[in-house]
């Protein structure tokens, strides 16, 4: 080896050290990066004629993915987003129907107690005028919790409309991704930076939808979702989101002048996922619940009180009102404007012989409280705590679901950080080691330097 | 496996999170008393204290109720009592009349008590209590007996629900107590006037008739004055009942959501304690750091 060798030597060592400590700085600087898996830098002897003693080469770039352990973090959040929409939806739903003060529950019982302060006196007009507040107090709450569970279903249309724009929107760019990967890797770079990027996209969808993506040997993902295909190559499908014919939501699937595809039963994951079970499973059941309980309640008091006389005579008046069958009867559920604002109205007795201090009719009104409510053995008060039960409950288990759900994605974030992740120690570790290398090359820059020089004056 | 910085501080935040929670849940336990907020907190328990609101709800109006129908009926007993006792009044008066020493001046005074008595008892009669005329029957708006002694009231009764499903009569048998109504019944009133005419008429034998008839009137507002009582006493029992039930529920509510306090501020102490060792936790692994030192 010569002098002038060592020379390219101790250069081939600044460059190659250079690139550590680059490499180095930037997963110092992208440690908080979402999607940025770290780099390191994959140094080789440079051969200089037939000697041993070579130089060195950056001969590329490493990018520590784990393809398994990403599929796991994907799956994982698929699983998180429904969990967490589905619990966040019901913690509201719960919020409605059993509010902290007030509520439908102590509105049945203090519209009873009404009725029962009522029978003991049957022709006082205060206990009658008590009647009609409580009785329109509780059609009122009936009503505003089912008319707040509509304008939520509606709401959570809005909002997965939202999400499936998102949805559409990273499709778009990971068929972007795709096609600059495979050109990247056509020229024979890595394309590391857009792999992270396209992976982190496909995180994204399945925090949304629910996503699978398998690499192939370009480079480039396709991408399943909701039963179907919905990236493949530099093509991207279309998610959309709007009202099938029962009302429930419809997502669709439209591939690059294709034909939509209803892929509604398959969208189980995701944001969008719980986001639908919430809207169109348990939301529904929570109003049939509510409906059929304010119409069961209504037409028990409306068939007692239009058999009874109230104190101007008249009779056949229901109580409430409301529709013709338990669908839509929470929401419709109303005190009788017949009756609102007129107390004497209000029917107490069997027959207008009794009148105005004859009770039968109150007092069968009042004992409905402790009398099944339609069909089956609750009460109305029980009637209304099962509906309610029947929410807690399901909301207790979307809880639970979420936490389970919070603890392996974390597990499988943690795998898959434990390849990806930038260390801090780590890196201050290369780096000072390319430090120290890039140090001595420069020292053996200069000894070089020197020997040539004494060599030159020597002459 | 590598550990990187973000897994070190992602399962403490998590652990942070959860911490959070739980301090949350026992301050509000603590301050609340309660352990069951929401349905989602224990479905079962929530559904049980739900159902004794309901039963609670449906007590203290029903003591209410009850106690006010027995004030009435305690009212219509007394009142009975008084026309009974008024009822006696005038058959002494009668029967100090009744033998050939007393003068016609002399009765035709005591002609003109006996009217007094009589329309005090009319008063009495018309008397009103907290759910209006007591002796009316459901016409309980206006006086069942007018001022010439017509009733025009009824004989229906009222009812009170005292428990479940099970009535009782709530109002006193002006019909039965005052008019000729039931079997063998007197017309109180009438009779009083028979007597004040026999007496203001000097008509001995009719004066002796009335004595008759005013001893089966004031059995007969005895009867119903102790049948009036008996009603008031069980209702009277029935509010105590329903007031030890009462306890017993609130008890039972009270064993399904509340929170022993000792235990719920033992909690809140070692979550607040958790809570501040993993704020600590947080700190130090912030401050552990390789950079800087090489």
């Amino acid at each position: 080896m010569s002098l002038f060798s060592l020379l390219s030597v101790a250069r081939d060592g600044l460059v190659a050290q250079s690139a550590g400590v680059s490499t180095v700085g930037q997963n110092i600087a992208n440690a908080n990066t979402p999607g940025y898996v770290r780099r390191g830098v994959t140094l080789a002897t440079r051969p200089i004629g037939g000697a041993s003693m070579g130089g060195v080469e950056v001969v590329g770039t490493t990018r520590s993915f784990d393809r398994v352990s990403h599929r796991r973090v994907t799956e994982e959040h698929g699983r998180r987003g429904a969990a967490d929409a589905r619990a966040g939806t019901l913690a509201t739903v719960e919020s409605i129907v059993t509010p902290g003060s007030g509520g439908v529950g102590p509105r049945v019982n203090s519209f009873f107690q009404s009725l029962d302060s009522w029978s003991g006196l049957a022709g006082d007009t205060s206990a009658r005028l008590g009647v009609l507040q409580e009785a329109a107090g509780l059609a009122q709450e009936i009503s505003g919790a089912a008319a707040d569970l509509d304008t939520m279903r509606g709401d959570l249309f809005a909002q997965a409309q939202g999400v499936a724009g998102e949805v559409s929107e990273r499709l778009g760019r990971i068929a972007a991704l795709n096609t600059a990967i495979a050109e990247a890797t056509g020229r024979g770079e890595s394309g590391a930076d857009l792999r992270d990027q396209r992976d982190q996209l496909v995180l994204e969808v399945g925090d949304r939808l629910g996503a699978r993506a398998v690499e192939d040997a370009s480079g480039q993902v396709t991408l399943f979702s909701a039963g179907t295909v919905l990236v493949e190559g530099g093509r991207a499908s279309s998610v959309s989101v709007d009202l099938g014919p029962g009302g429930s939501l419809r997502v669709q699937a439209q591939p690059p002048g294709g034909q939509a595809t209803d892929v509604t039963a398959q969208v189980t994951q995701g944001t969008l996922g719980g986001l639908r079970e919430a809207r169109d499973v348990d939301i529904p059941r929570a109003q049939a619940g509510l409906d059929q309980f304010a119409f069961d309640l209504a037409t028990a008091m409306n068939t007692a009180h239009a058999s009874g006389f109230g104190l101007d005579g008249s009779t056949g008046r229901p109580l409430f009102t409301t529709t013709a069958t338990a669908t839509g009867a929470a929401r419709a559920l109303a005190l009788n404007p017949a009756l609102d604002g007129h107390p004497e109205r209000l029917a107490a007795s069997a027959t207008t012989a009794d009148l105005p201090g004859g009770n039968a009719i109150a007092l069968r009104l009042a004992g409905m409280s402790s009398r099944p409510l339609g069909t089956g053995t609750a009460t109305p008060a029980e009637r209304f705590g099962s509906v309610a039960a029947d929410v807690g409950t399901r909301r207790a288990a979307a809880d639970t679901e979420a936490a389970l759900r919070a603890d392996t994605v974390l597990q499988a974030e943690n795998l898959h950080e434990s390849s990806a992740g930038v260390s801090m120690d780590e890196e201050m570790v290369n780096l000072t080691r390319f430090q120290r290398a890039f140090e001595a090359s420069t020292r053996v820059l200069r000894v070089a330097d020197e020997l040539l020089d004494n060599l030159m004056k020597s002459i | 496996m590598r550990i990187t910085d973000n897994m070190a501080l992602n399962a403490v935040l998590q652990g942070n999170a959860r911490t959070t929670q739980r301090l949350s849940k026992a301050a509000r336990e603590a301050s609340t008393g309660e352990r069951v907020g929401a349905p989602s907190d224990d479905p079962v328990a929530w559904t049980a204290a739900h159902g004794h609101d309901a039963r609670i709800a449906r007590m203290e109006t029903r003591a209410q109720t009850t106690s006010r129908a027995a004030g009435d009926l305690e009212l219509a007993e007394s009142t009975l009592a008084s026309v009974g006792d008024m009822i006696q009044q005038a058959r002494e008066l009668a029967l100090s009349t009744a033998n050939g020493a007393v003068d016609a001046q002399t009765r035709s005074n005591v002609a003109a008590q006996v009217s007094q008595i009589r329309d005090a008892v009319l008063g009495q009669m018309n008397t009103r209590g907290a759910s209006g005329y007591l002796f009316g029957g459901t016409r309980t708006d206006r006086a069942p007996f007018d001022a010439a002694g017509n009733f025009t009231g009824n004989d229906t009764p009222v009812s009170v629900e005292v428990a479940d499903g099970v009535t009782a009569r709530a109002n006193a048998s002006g019909a039965r107590a005052f008019t000729s109504a039931g079997t063998g019944g007197r017309d109180l009133l009438a009779d009083l006037q028979s007597l004040a005419t026999a007496l203001t008429s000097n008509n001995l034998p009719a004066i002796r008739t009335s004595l008759d008839a005013l001893d089966a009137g004031r059995r007969q507002v005895t009867d119903t004055s102790v049948e009036t009582g008996l009603a008031s006493e069980r209702l009277r029992s029935v509010a105590e009942v329903t007031d030890n039930a009462l306890l017993r529920t609130r008890d039972a509510r009270a064993r399904e959501v509340e929170v022993d306090l000792p235990s719920a501020l033992s909690s809140l102490t070692i979550a607040r304690g958790a809570y501040e060792r993993g704020v600590s936790v947080t700190r130090e692994l912030l401050q552990t750091t390789t950079v800087g030192k090489f």
